[in-house]
């Protein structure tokens, strides 16, 4: 990481020529188009804390302003003492069920995918990686029927098992790519000092290839926390809900209600964006070793 | 599907205590091998299999309420694919995964190109271009509503402050639907072409780009001739994962416009959404299944074209 710092401002971050004159024109330009940039992006995130923040008259105030003055708590209250906090507990179970059982299979997967020469490897991880290719709003039927036939509608068990089949291939192809960074002959040096295969796997390749695991759970998380589909249609009760499917029926049932949409808009990005500020490191360094490792 | 990883442990313990001979233990590791990979695949096989089994079965019944359910053979195909209503949801979903994804990729592309060398603004920025992508898209799908909408939204609030002509109703026109439709999925997704590439970018040995620098190769050179050959694998997998991904979206569209005006932004998986949950018509929905099924397989094989390259180029 270093060397490469060292060597990276001569490789030339910036188009063109260096003669200084143009170069600080360049800068300025660049600073402005990421000003632009932020503003484009997070504009809705920003309107809807604002929104959120306001008082109940204050919403829909026209023309409508930016800071909200004075500032009331009042959506978040209304929506923390709705079901909303039940939808939020649904969903963290979900996601990080999700989570758990696709590193649980994924990750030996992607282990005996690079480990292991046997007959049929490629077929095996052709048909696992072909996973991603079946698109999921054509499984939603089949599986509800089958859901319902089994008794598993309105349960956890139900969308972390349907979670965790849509995320297992990009996690498999993501580790895959890592593990093969790793030195074989570091799991065989633990072999000799006596540990069996599955322990070196998860007590030496494991920990070495931290990021890309790091990565494919931070990917699996956010799927899982923000699905809709397969959420609306295996879940019934009010209960059961999760996030996204109880912000959907706020708009149906209460239409204008924007403070409380908004209020639950905010909390319901919290912890996905906490959990990448902490990770944001390790993330995009694990999906540099993935798709290296994939070419 | 518990059950399937504990073999795999017991099996690999008896594998690493050594009795056996060379060939007991080569044998014992081919069988190893198998079982680590095994419950990955049988999950994705068990999510392949059955949908298309089911789709396949009950589209060729005819169910009504109150009516006993009748075979009809290819019925409900014909029924489907002939009427006026399903040209244009595939029109709808032409139009919007076709755009959507060049446009997603492309400005992906840029946007990997100009931030890779991570300062600290372009870190910033990148972080930024996260918050959308991280979003659930009802909530994108909501604050966009009301950003654009022309009576009380802040957007036709800024045109009148600053004397503008009135902000118009975007989503009254179907042209303008789809094409506000389209962006709005873009710029959500934008971040994961974004993070691809430029993890990929990450991987280019820097030795080859200074090469091509000292032989004389401008920037853009460079860009079309060294650098994105050289990532054009992860760029070929990025857009295919893309192009499943929004040919299969519901819910934005649910609760940005509806499909509307005039079902000009109902795509076939919002028309799917509504057979199955809002007209209770398993029969249509399931031929529908089988079409939408059928078009991603069509997809996918150049996925798995590309796949087969990486598969079997480590083999």
């Amino acid at each position: 990481m270093t060397t490469t710092a060292g060597v990276r401002p001569a490789g030339g971050p910036g188009p063109g020529m260096r003669r200084p004159s143009r170069r600080r024109g360049w800068r300025i330009a660049a600073i402005v188009l990421v000003i632009l940039g932020v503003v484009v992006f997070s504009a809705n995130s920003l309107w809807a804390l604002s929104t959120s923040l306001k008082a109940p008259d204050d919403i829909l105030a026209y023309p409508p302003s930016l800071i909200p003055n004075p500032v009331s708590f009042d959506s978040y209250t209304r929506v923390l003492d709705g079901q909303f906090v039940r939808w939020f507990l649904n969903s963290l179970v979900v996601a990080v069920g999700t989570v758990v059982v696709v590193l649980a299979v994924s990750i030996p997967a992607a282990y005996g995918a690079t480990r292991f020469q046997f007959r049929g490897q490629t077929a095996l991880l052709f048909v696992i990686l072909a996973g991603m290719a079946v698109g999921q709003v054509a499984t939603v039927v089949p599986f509800y029927f089958l859901a319902s036939r089994l008794g598993l509608i309105d349960t956890y068990v139900v969308l972390i098992l349907v979670y965790s089949v849509w995320m297992t291939p990009l996690s498999v192809w993501l580790l895959r790519g890592y593990f093969k960074s790793i030195p074989v002959s570091l799991d065989e040096a633990a072999m000799l000092d006596g540990c069996t295969r599955f322990r070196a796997m998860l007590r030496v390749v494991v920990p070495l290839a931290r990021p890309g695991v790091a990565a494919a759970a931070l990917i699996v998380f956010v799927y899982a926390w923000n699905e809709f589909i397969l959420a609306v249609a295996l879940t019934m009760s009010d209960s059961m809900r999760t996030v996204p499917v109880g912000l959907h029926m706020f708009l149906a049932t209460y239409g204008v209600d924007w403070g409380a949409i908004s209020a639950g808009s905010i909390v319901s990005l919290l912890p996905v964006l906490m959990l990448f500020l902490v990770l944001q490191r390790q993330f995009v360094s694990g999906l540099t070793a993935g798709t290296l490792g994939s070419q | 599907m518990t059950t399937s990883v504990t073999p795999t442990l017991s099996s690999t313990d008896d594998q690493s205590r050594p009795p056996g001979t060379r060939a007991w233990r080569a044998r014992r590791r081919r069988s190893t091998g198998w079982l680590y990979m095994a419950p990955a695949f049988l999950l994705v096989l068990a999510v392949t299999a059955y949908p298309l089994y089911f789709a396949a079965r009950y589209s060729v019944f005819r169910m009504r309420m109150w009516e006993p359910v009748e075979f009809v053979g290819l019925d409900n195909y014909v029924h489907l694919l002939t009427e006026p209503r399903f040209l244009s949801n595939l029109v709808a979903s032409a139009v919007y995964v076709f755009a959507g994804v060049v446009g997603c990729a492309g400005i992906g592309l840029g946007l990997a190109l100009a931030l890779r060398s991570g300062s600290r603004w372009q870190r910033l920025l990148r972080t930024f271009i996260l918050i959308p992508w991280i979003t659930s898209e009802v909530v994108v799908a909501i604050t966009w509503r009301w950003l654009l909408n022309p009576q009380y939204g802040p957007l036709t609030a800024v045109f009148e402050r600053f004397g503008l002509p009135d902000f118009p109703n975007v989503f009254a026109s179907e042209t303008s639907a789809l094409v506000a439709l389209t962006l709005v999925n873009v710029w959500r997704s934008l971040a994961f072409p974004m993070l691809m590439f430029l993890a990929a970018l990450q991987a280019v040995p820097k030795q080859t780009e200074e090469a091509a620098q000292v032989d004389g190769a401008g920037y853009w050179q460079r860009v079309r001739y060294v650098l994105v050959p050289a990532i054009m694998p992860v760029i070929v997998v990025t857009v295919i994962v893309l192009t499943i991904n929004y040919f299969n979206m519901v819910v934005l569209v649910l609760d940005l416009t509806g499909g509307g005006p005039t079902g000009a932004t109902e795509i076939l998986g919002l028309r799917l959404y509504r057979e199955a949950f809002e007209y209770f018509s398993v029969d249509t929905a399931a031929t529908l299944t089988m079409v939408m099924l059928l078009i991603n397989f069509v997809l996918a094989i150049f996925y798995f074209r590309a796949l087969r390259r990486q598969a079997g180029g480590e083999a």
